[in-house]
This record gives C-alpha cells, sequence and structure tokens, in this order.
C-alpha cells in the first residue's frame, strides 16, 4: 500500500519535472511567439513582462509585415520548392532504398558508400561548384536549382530511412506475389509499397522539413529577390532598419507553423526512421 | 541433375561452368537488370550532384584563376598556388580551432540536454507522449528562426535573458552576446545546443529503451542507490549509442551554417569562423572560388579520414 502511494508521488514528481523542462526548453518558441502579439512599444522595455497584458495584444505586427514585404510571394516559392524536392527525393530514395534492401551486389554497395559520403559532406562546400555548374547549365536563380540542391542532400539520408524500413517487410511477401504472377514492378507496387506507406510517409515529412528549412542554396543560388523563399527572406530582415522585432518575430512564427503541422502528425515515424537513418546506416 | 552432369560432363567442362553456377547461387539473378533500373535515378542524380561537383572543386583548386564561367576555368593554367596561400594563411588553422571549439561546446551541453530529456521521458509518467512531442519540437524549428529567436533574446537592452540577468544580480550592464568577441562563439552556441539536443534525445532514449526493467529491480533489492544503477546499469549500456550520436551530431555541426550566417557571419574579429564559414565567405564575399575550393578540397579530406577511421573502429567494435 505505502509503495502504491510512493509510486504515485514519484509519478507526479516526474510529470512536475518534465514539465518544467519543458517550459524552459519551448522558452524561445515561447518568446518569439508573444513578441510576435505584442505592439512595438511595449517589447521595447528594459523590463519586459514575462506574461505578456491581455489588453496590448494584437495582430498589427503581421499586418505591417504583410504590408512591407512580400511574404505570401515568399510562402508560396517555399511551399514550391518543398513539394519540388519531397518529391522528387522521395521517388528516388524510396526505389533506390528498395533495390539495396532487396538486391546485393558490388555495384549497389559501391552506390551504398557513395551515398554515405554524400550524408558528411558539407553544404557549404557543395554550394560552389553547383554555382559554377547551374550557371552554365542555365538554371542558375530558378527553383529548379535549389529543388536539385536539396534532393542531393536530402537522398543519401533518406535511401537509408527507406533501406532500413523495407529490411523490416519481409521478402517472402514480394516472392508470394511473384509466385502468384507478379513481376517484379507489380509487385513493388501493389504488395511492397502499401505495406511501406509509414516509411514513405516519414521520407516525405523529413524531405519536406529539411528543405522547408533550407537557408544555404536557396540563398546562393536565387539571385532575384521576387525568388526568394521565406528563409531568406527573414535573413534579409535581420539588421534591417525599418524592420522591428515583433515583425521579425511575426515572420519567424509564419515559418514554424508549416514545419509544427508536419511534425505533429508525422512525429512517431519520423523519430523511428531518424534512430534507424543514423544508427544503422 | 546438376550432380549427374558433374559427374558426367569432363573436367574443363565443369570448370567453364562453375562461375554460371555461382551467379545462379546468388540471389534471383533475373532481378539484377530491376535493381539496377532501381537505382538508376538516384545514381544519376548523385553523379550528376555530388561526384561531378566534387571533381569540378578538384579542378578549381588547381586553377590560377579566381572566379568566372567553366570554360574559363577548364582554360587556366595548373597551379599549386591555391594549397600554399590556404595552408600558409594563419587564418586558416583559426578557423579550424574555432570549429573545433564549436564543435566541442556544442555538443557537450546538447548532450547534457539530451540526455536529461532521454532519462525523464524514460520513466513513466501521465501525458508521457505530449511532452516527448513537445521536447522533441526544436528539431523542426527551421536553423533562422531559431537564430532570429535567439537573437532577439540575447538582444542587448530590451532582450530577455539579459533582463534576467539583471534582475537576479548576476549582471550589472547589458552583455552584447553576439558584438563581444570574446562571447560571440558562446552566443552561437546557444541556438545551436537548443537545435541539436533532440538527436541526442531520440538516440539516447531508443538505447535505454533496450534496457530491461529487471535489471533496475536486481540492482535496488541489492541496495544500489539511483546513482550506482546509473553508473553501472545506464551508462555501460548507453555508451555505444552515446558514441555514434556524438559523432553524428559533430558532423552536422561542422558543417553548421545557419546560426552563424545569419547572426554573426564568422565576426566579430573572426570570433565564430568556423571552417565552413569561412569557405562561404571566401567563395560569395571575396569571390576568391579558388582558395575556397583548395579548403573544400582540404576539408573533404579531413572529413574523409575522420569517418573511415570511425567506420573501421566501429567494424572492430562489432566484431569484438
Amino acid at each position: 500500500m505505502t509503495g502504491d502511494a510512493g509510486s504515485r508521488l514519484a509519478s507526479t514528481l516526474r510529470l512536475f519535472l518534465a514539465g518544467l523542462l519543458t517550459v524552459l526548453l519551448l522558452f524561445p518558441i515561447y518568446w518569439m511567439a508573444q513578441t510576435s502579439i505584442l505592439p512595438t512599444s511595449s517589447i521595447l522595455s528594459r523590463n519586459p513582462d514575462l506574461v505578456p497584458r491581455l489588453a496590448d495584444i494584437n495582430l498589427s505586427a503581421f499586418e505591417t509585415l504583410v504590408r512591407q514585404y512580400p511574404v505570401a510571394r515568399w510562402l508560396m516559392n517555399s511551399a514550391t520548392i518543398t513539394v519540388g524536392s519531397a518529391v522528387l527525393s522521395t521517388v528516388c530514395a524510396t526505389l533506390a532504398g528498395y533495390s539495396l534492401s532487396r538486391f546485393k551486389s558490388r555495384t549497389a554497395s559501391g552506390i551504398a558508400f557513395v551515398l554515405l559520403l554524400g550524408r558528411v559532406l558539407p553544404g557549404t562546400l557543395l554550394v560552389l561548384p553547383y554555382f559554377v555548374l547551374f550557371r552554365w547549365a542555365g538554371i542558375l536563380d530558378t527553383h529548379t536549382a535549389v529543388i536539385l540542391a536539396n534532393a542531393s542532400m536530402i537522398i543519401p539520408f533518406s535511401t537509408f530511412m527507406m533501406k532500413n524500413y523495407f529490411d523490416d517487410v519481409p521478402r517472402e511477401l514480394d516472392e508470394a506475389a511473384k509466385v502468384d504472377g507478379c513481376s517484379a514492378m507489380t509487385a513493388l507496387w501493389f504488395v511492397v509499397l502499401p505495406i511501406a506507406r509509414p516509411g514513405i510517409a516519414a521520407t516525405v515529412a523529413f524531405a519536406a522539413t529539411a528543405s522547408w528549412v533550407d537557408l544555404l542554396f536557396a540563398r546562393t543560388l536565387l539571385l532575384s529577390a521576387e525568388n526568394w523563399t521565406v528563409p531568406v527572406g527573414i535573413a534579409s530582415l535581420i539588421g534591417e532598419v525599418q524592420t522591428s522585432w515583433n515583425q521579425l518575430m511575426a515572420a519567424g512564427v509564419l515559418s514554424v507553423l508549416p514545419v509544427f503541422a508536419v511534425y505533429w502528425f508525422a512525429q512517431p515515424y519520423l523519430v523511428g526512421g531518424m534512430t534507424s537513418g543514423a544508427v544503422k546506416g | 541433375m546438376t550432380r549427374v552432369a558433374a559427374t558426367a560432363a569432363p573436367a574443363g567442362a565443369v570448370a567453364l561452368m562453375r562461375p554460371r553456377r555461382t551467379r545462379h547461387g546468388a540471389p534471383p539473378r533475373e532481378g539484377y537488370g530491376f535493381a539496377l533500373a532501381l537505382l538508376a535515378p538516384s545514381s544519376a542524380l548523385i553523379g550528376a550532384l555530388l561526384l561531378a561537383p566534387l571533381v569540378l572543386l578538384l579542378i578549381i583548386s588547381f586553377k590560377s584563376v579566381k572566379l568566372g564561367n567553366i570554360a574559363l576555368i577548364l582554360r587556366a593554367d595548373f597551379t599549386w598556388d591555391n594549397y600554399i596561400r590556404v595552408l600558409s594563411d594563419p587564418a586558416t588553422w583559426h578557423s579550424l580551432s574555432i570549429s573545433g571549439a564549436y564543435i566541442l561546446g556544442s555538443s557537450i551541453m546538447a548532450f547534457g540536454l539530451g540526455l536529461a530529456t532521454a532519462l525523464i521521458l524514460n520513466e513513466k509518467f501521465p501525458a508521457q507522449r505530449l511532452f516527448r512531442t513537445l521536447m522533441l519540437l526544436p528539431w523542426a524549428v527551421p536553423g533562422i528562426t531559431a537564430t532570429i529567436a535567439f537573437l532577439w533574446i540575447l538582444q542587448p537592452s530590451f532582450g530577455v535573458f539579459n533582463f534576467m540577468l539583471r534582475t537576479l544580480g548576476f549582471a550589472a550592464q547589458d552583455i552584447n552576446w553576439f558584438g563581444d568577441s570574446r562571447l560571440a562563439l558562446l552566443a552561437v552556441i546557444f541556438p545551436t545546443v537548443w537545435k541539436t539536443y533532440p538527436f541526442f534525445t531520440i538516440m539516447l532514449l531508443a538505447a535505454l529503451q533496450t534496457i530491461p526493467r529487471e535489471l533496475y529491480e536486481a540492482a535496488s533489492i541489492d541496495g544500489a542507490n539511483k546513482w550506482r544503477q546509473f553508473q553501472w546499469i545506464t551508462w555501460p549500456s548507453l555508451r555505444r549509442y552515446a558514441i555514434v550520436a556524438l559523432v553524428f551530431n559533430a558532423m552536422y555541426v561542422f558543417r553548421e551554417f545557419d546560426f552563424i550566417f545569419a547572426s554573426t557571419k564568422g565576426g566579430p574579429q573572426g570570433a565564430t569562423d568556423t571552417i565552413a564559414i569561412r569557405i562561404y565567405n571566401l567563395a560569395f564575399e571575396t569571390f576568391d572560388m579558388a582558395a575556397a575550393s583548395a579548403l573544400g578540397v582540404l576539408t573533404f579530406v579531413l572529413v574523409a579520414i575522420c569517418v573511415f577511421g570511425f567506420v573501421r573502429w566501429q567494424m572492430k567494435l562489432e566484431q569484438r
């Protein structure tokens, strides 16, 4: 009996500890959000209120931001690049991951090695030759350039995510389908892929997040302001005299909302994929 | 059938047949073409976007031209000059030490936070899944957004962090976190740690969940306190995962660009000038693409050696 009460107390204590830690860790997000809904007059204070006064709250920072800068355009550009990169890298990673999981050969292990290499190369190192190559190919300053660059960073990682996922799908399933007269392609399409749907969802979520947050490639390969993505736009606001802190934080809030939405739904799949991609990779 | 053929046929024929038979022994041979076809899109992309750029980087690094189009670069003369310039520049070695300090500082703090969160999340308490989702949230925040949030929190006059320090009596005047060359590296480490600790949480939590609970029950019957349990049970099982996580995180932080570029651009006085930032600034701020390429190639060699050594070491561990 005392043990029961003791364990309840311990569990309450842990809940309290977890709550405290969460509050501390999420403080930057909270502070960004609360600054974005306050007027400039109340944020430029030497003694800021940790909890905003209800009377002060308004959305004027968002209004001014959207009026002064082409935020809608940035969001559209980011969306285009995100969808493009996610589709391209998921298709490539799924096919390659299945191949690496089912067929072992020298060519395959060679390709696997090059993919591993791709996971450790710094982006700042690759963006240099990209700049020269893409200018030569005539796609500098286009969304295609950023989509290709993003895919080259995502595919090496997500291929191993998909390979590990397919490793857990029993081989007997494809073989049974083949005995029933399916070709290798139809077996993959109608039998294996439907089972692998959670893995594909994780790969899409990972690819979409990685390209949504990209600053390096978009900032270097997109020269004209009308092609800018959200991160490039935000980077251009830093240090601008006419941009106040609450507008900057409003831009920050707009940039995290889509990823939080994706993350909220895909988190269970993502966590599994991230660990397996890192450990077994 | 095969046995009959082997005994009936003369020795020469068996020798001729052998390679074919081993090929048949390998997993479905008719699938080989299919396997390659599946790999084709990725291979084409990786070839065009990973291997070709690396070759181009190598070429540029040996050319006496600072920037220009491909034709101009290929026509330029061969030279060792870029490597000599980069290696004799003290700023290169300074950047290497900054990268080292940046990786070390952020890894230690991120590991600490990751371990703390993982240990809590491994216990049973109400609404545990919700807390896990919330604690991992910073992982999904764009680097640029994390940077502006910390720029604002650490702002000298109106930032909430300096306000707290003033209120608690830790600081008499305002601290200029990003502007002071002694503090700037620490300032960029803050957003880095905040964005990277969830990776440690995930990895260490996965490791913790492999430890059987009976071990702890047995230990507490034997009278081991919480700290002894951690020392004798938890840490030995965590260690290998911890090292893998630290290496992966080090590679991620080594290539980090967003936090530093958006806040200090490598300054003040080179205080945050990591190798990754230096390569970028050489190419796109001072337009010396050749020196940037030479430094890039050297970095690539360094990373390759580290990764190779790590993989060898891991394989040795697995054999043991």
